[in-house]
């Protein structure tokens, strides 16, 4: 089966593109929580009144293994050194408009042979904007 | 009670559900560069002032018949517009988080808060720059106009000018948006007011706050002092057209007047022509003519031929003038010294003369005369040498010749006869009549005719008109041909359909933006200079509303209004910009089940007063009627006032009753908080209904504090109101069985009054 890779953007073309050699392995909702408060009037029984706000940017995570000494430092300059917005293109061809946050890596687990630079990382972005998806329920096609 | 609410709206604020793009509150606040545009007229007054009289009183010259534009004085009025002259349109400002405003009676100008976010998304594709996300700071003033603007590499926006003091926003609120409207067309909202910044607060961390005060600032700002008070209305005071001034009118008499003059006479010659061996026509004798005597000059004289003995017949020497036929009454004439008898003798202009006694003079073969002279008078002179005056009783006419006789001759001590006559000077007088045109000015006391307060220094016909020239000076003159750009340019056309020339001035082409109602009434006296000089315009307002019991606030639409609180009668006013302005019955109820979020009701006895009295100062009458309180435990609280210009114990009980009932509005009131409903204004009634309270009354709103917070979507209305009394059942608003007939009466009167609404009908 062919999977769309994820990818960062630039775009202000600062920074090369970059292709995630793994996708994650989880990521949270990109869309915003929408803000609703209820409150009731003062007879008991009374109507309740309900209110909506302006959505808010949602606080997204996502997150996977880190493969190798490259990924990591790819992931750590997205995360910290490109400033401003930042395109995140995930698997469903969404493009993902966020601002970066941070990238957490916790050392989980004992070192390996080979696996040196293996780690689980979250990676945190506060989202502007998300795209339509472009992939279909076949998956991605061929060239795409 | 707003009439121009967006469709829907009202449904949408009853039903509780504030939720969706359609439904949940929402605000857009737009920001404009104001120019203020001074429209100045040159008007006349309906009557003349004068210079004072010289014992200080200053007099007028009305016009009675009217306004004569032909006649009175020229006189100068400028009015200002803040509100329709800006150049360019305004912008909407994004990033808004919140807006509160508050409205209220008892403040002289609502005021306003907006919180917004100091930056601006980086176009996607730009290149951030260094660290910094986004574009902080956008919307500060003079952004990247300043020499160390550099430093961030900042450069002018098309906010540069826009977040600054003294400019203006309107702010559109609603339920629902539309992000493809602009915020005037937007068809979920509506405008809730129009501001003017007062203060706009940056803070580094990129939050800006900007407080507001409605148009009420333009009078709080300009003083009552020029150039905002014209120089012809400086220093302003105001009275009432029906008093009585003393007037100067001048005419023209003609009058004939009748003085006895000195008439004009020809010499023709005397007696010595007769001689011209000595003498001849005009000829001297010894250096003497008989023009001498007619030249003037005492000095000179004219001396006859001599005589040997004054005792001869032919001894009479004379002199002949011609009168040319005027009418005299006198001959005055004085002589070389003394003794002469004189007599005359008048002949017409072909000669004749005049019939009387014969002259006594005979040739005797040594004169030369004419014999048989008849003469008309005569008179002995005496011995002196002083003007000597023959009166004819009947002034006499048609005569031409005049001879004047002298004899009794008299020794001049000269070589050969020595006996002649001398007279110095001759004169003819008679009555001259004369026609003299003199101007007379008169003085009486008379009623001026009443013109526009705007073209009359000093005059009103109603207390509104005060309330006017304020708002006209201040700068919320309205022009014909007025408008509002609109931040896609396009303009919304706001034109008084008629120019208020009743009360501006026959020349203005624009009226006040306002709805104000006639008071019915004007200064009893004269409302004198301390009262307002060098004060804000809005005090002078307020010492009106203390004056007059109307209320002055500044509507949604920045629009002044200026009317009888609507205390008096159920029901409310329903103006603005509403198609059809005027007074409906409806009554907004606001429900515990429906839309009442809380409510904190006082009942207070600190404004209660067993009796109320009200008298005139030196106690002639009074009044006392008994104040609100229902709960009746023997206190006897009385109040009361004392007014010179209460005039009848009438006027005395209305006064009382008045102040008893604005006693009973404050025993109870009310805060309550209410999902934001912009049909709601300051001065509706609206009835609440709640249960642990046991409030189901009709109440005055006084107050309005909104809180439209875009972040969390509550948008709510903090309303401050009094009741409007126990009876909600009744007929009237208030108990109308507790005022006396005359109170009754004045209150009917005045709730016939309506505003003069912007909107015509």
């Amino acid at each position: 089966m062919i999977v769309l890779r994820w990818r960062f953007e630039d775009p202000s073309g600062t920074v090369p593109e970059y292709t995630f050699p793994r996708n994650p392995r989880s990521m949270s909702t990109p869309f915003p929580a929408r803000q609703v408060q209820a409150v009731s009037t003062t007879a008991p029984g009374g109507q309740i009144l309900l209110w909506e706000g302006g959505v808010q940017p949602p606080d997204w995570t996502f997150g996977g293994t880190i493969v190798n000494a490259a990924h990591y430092a790819a992931m750590l300059q997205w995360a910290y050194d490109v400033p401003g917005r930042i395109f995140v293109w995930d698997h469903f061809g969404r493009r993902i408009t966020c601002v970066p946050k941070g990238l957490d890596v916790p050392k989980e687990a004992p070192e390996r042979v080979g696996h040196y630079w293996r780690h689980e990382y979250t990676f945190r972005a506060l989202v502007v904007a998300v795209s339509s998806p472009t992939v279909g329920d076949d998956g991605p096609q061929e060239g795409s | 009670m707003r009439g121009d609410l967006p469709e829907g709206m009202e449904e949408i604020w009853r039903s509780g559900n504030y939720v969706g793009t359609d439904r949940r509150p929402f605000a857009r606040v737009t920001v404009h560069r104001p120019t203020m545009q001074l429209y100045t007229y040159g008007m006349t007054t309906t009557f003349r002032r004068v210079a004072p009289s010289l014992d200080g009183v200053a007099v007028f010259n009305p016009f009675p018949q009217g306004i004569d534009p032909t006649r009175g004085d020229p006189v100068t009025n400028t009015y200002a517009d803040f509100l329709f002259g800006a150049l360019h349109p305004p912008k909407e400002l994004p990033n808004v988080a919140e807006v509160s405003w508050t409205r209220t009676m008892d403040a002289d100008a609502a005021q306003c808060t907006v919180r917004c976010w100091n930056t601006s998304p980086l176009p996607l594709g730009e290149k951030p720059r260094g660290r910094e996300l986004d574009r902080p700071g956008w919307f500060t003033a003079k952004r990247g106009t300043w020499q160390f603007s550099g430093r961030w590499r900042h450069e002018p926006n098309e906010w540069v000018d826009m977040l600054m003091p003294d400019n203006v926003l309107r702010v559109y609120e609603g339920y629902g948006y539309d992000p493809e409207s602009t915020p005037e067309q937007d068809p979920h909202l509506t405008l809730t007011g129009v501001w003017l910044i007062d203060d706009v607060r940056l803070s580094a961390l990129g939050q800006l706050v900007i407080v507001c005060r409605d148009a009420a600032r333009l009078l709080l700002d300009h003083q009552n002092f020029p150039p905002v008070v014209p120089e012809d209305f400086y220093p302003t005071s105001f009275r009432a057209w029906d008093e009585k001034v003393t007037v100067q009118s001048q005419r023209q008499v003609v009058r004939t007047t009748t003085a006895t003059e000195r008439l004009k006479v020809t010499p023709l010659g005397s007696g010595n022509d007769r001689w011209p061996e000595s003498a001849y026509v005009g000829a001297r004798v010894y250096g003497h003519s008989h023009l001498h005597a007619f030249d003037g000059n005492p000095a000179t004289y004219w001396l006859s031929v001599g005589n040997a003995t004054p005792a001869y017949r032919s001894s009479y020497e004379y002199v002949d003038f011609n009168v040319h036929g005027a009418t005299f009454s006198e001959i005055r004439f004085t002589t070389v010294g003394g003794g002469y008898t004189a007599y005359v003798s008048m002949a017409d202009a072909q000669g004749n003369w005049r019939p009387g006694p014969i002259m006594g003079y005979h040739r005797d073969g040594r004169g030369r005369y004419d014999e048989g002279v008849p003469y008309v008078a005569r008179k002995a002179l005496g011995g002196s040498e002083g003007e000597h005056v023959i009166r004819f009783t009947t002034a006499v006419k048609g005569v031409h010749r005049v001879r004047l006789w002298l004899n009794g001759l008299r020794n001049f001590g000269l070589p050969g006869a020595k006996y002649r006559a001398g007279i110095r000077e001759i004169s003819v007088r008679g009555p001259v009549t004369r026609t003299v045109t003199e101007t007379v000015v008169d003085q009486r006391q008379v009623d001026l005719t009443p013109g526009p307060a705007g073209s009359n220094p000093g005059y009103v016909q109603d207390f509104t008109d005060i309330i006017r020239l304020f708002l006209a000076w201040a700068g919320l003159f309205w022009p014909q041909g007025g408008r509002w750009l609109e931040t896609d340019g396009s303009e919304l056309l706001l034109s008084p359909a008629v120019a208020d020339v009743e009360h501006l001035g026959a020349e203005v082409n624009g009226r006040v933006w306002g709805d104000l109602m006639e008071t019915g009434t004007a200064p009893l006296a004269e409302i004198s200079v301390s009262a307002f000089d060098k004060k804000s315009l809005r005090e002078g307002i307020r010492y009106l509303e203390e004056t007059i019991g109307f209320a002055f606030w500044v509507d949604e639409t920045g629009a002044a209004q200026w009317r009888l609180p609507n205390i008096w009668q159920r029901g409310n006013w329903i103006g603005g910009l509403a198609e059809l302005p005027g007074r409906t019955s409806a009554v907004i109820e606001l429900d515990e089940n429906q839309v009442l979020m809380g409510l904190d009701a006082t009942i207070t006895s600190r404004n209660v007063r067993e009796g109320i009295f009200v008298g005139n100062i030196p106690g002639n009458f009074a009044a006392l009627v008994g104040g609100y309180n229902p709960n009746v435990t023997g206190l006897r609280r009385v109040g009361g006032v004392t007014d010179k210009h209460f005039a009848s114990a009438e006027e005395a009980r209305v006064m009382a009753d008045l102040v008893a009932v604005r006693q009973m509005l404050r025993y109870r009131t009310d805060q309550l908080r209410i999902p934001a409903f912009p049909g709601i204004q300051i001065d509706d009634q609206v009835r609440i209904f709640e249960r642990v309270t046991s409030e189901g009354f009709y109440h005055y709103v006084k107050g309005i504090s909104s809180t439209n917070n875009l972040a969390t979507g509550e948008w709510t209305y903090d309303l401050q109101t009094h009741w409007l009394g126990d009876d909600p059942e009744g007929a009237w608003i208030v108990d109308r069985t507790s005022l006396s007939e005359v109170t009754r009466a004045y209150v009917d009167a005045l709730v016939e009054r309506r505003p003069e609404w912007r909107v015509e009908q």
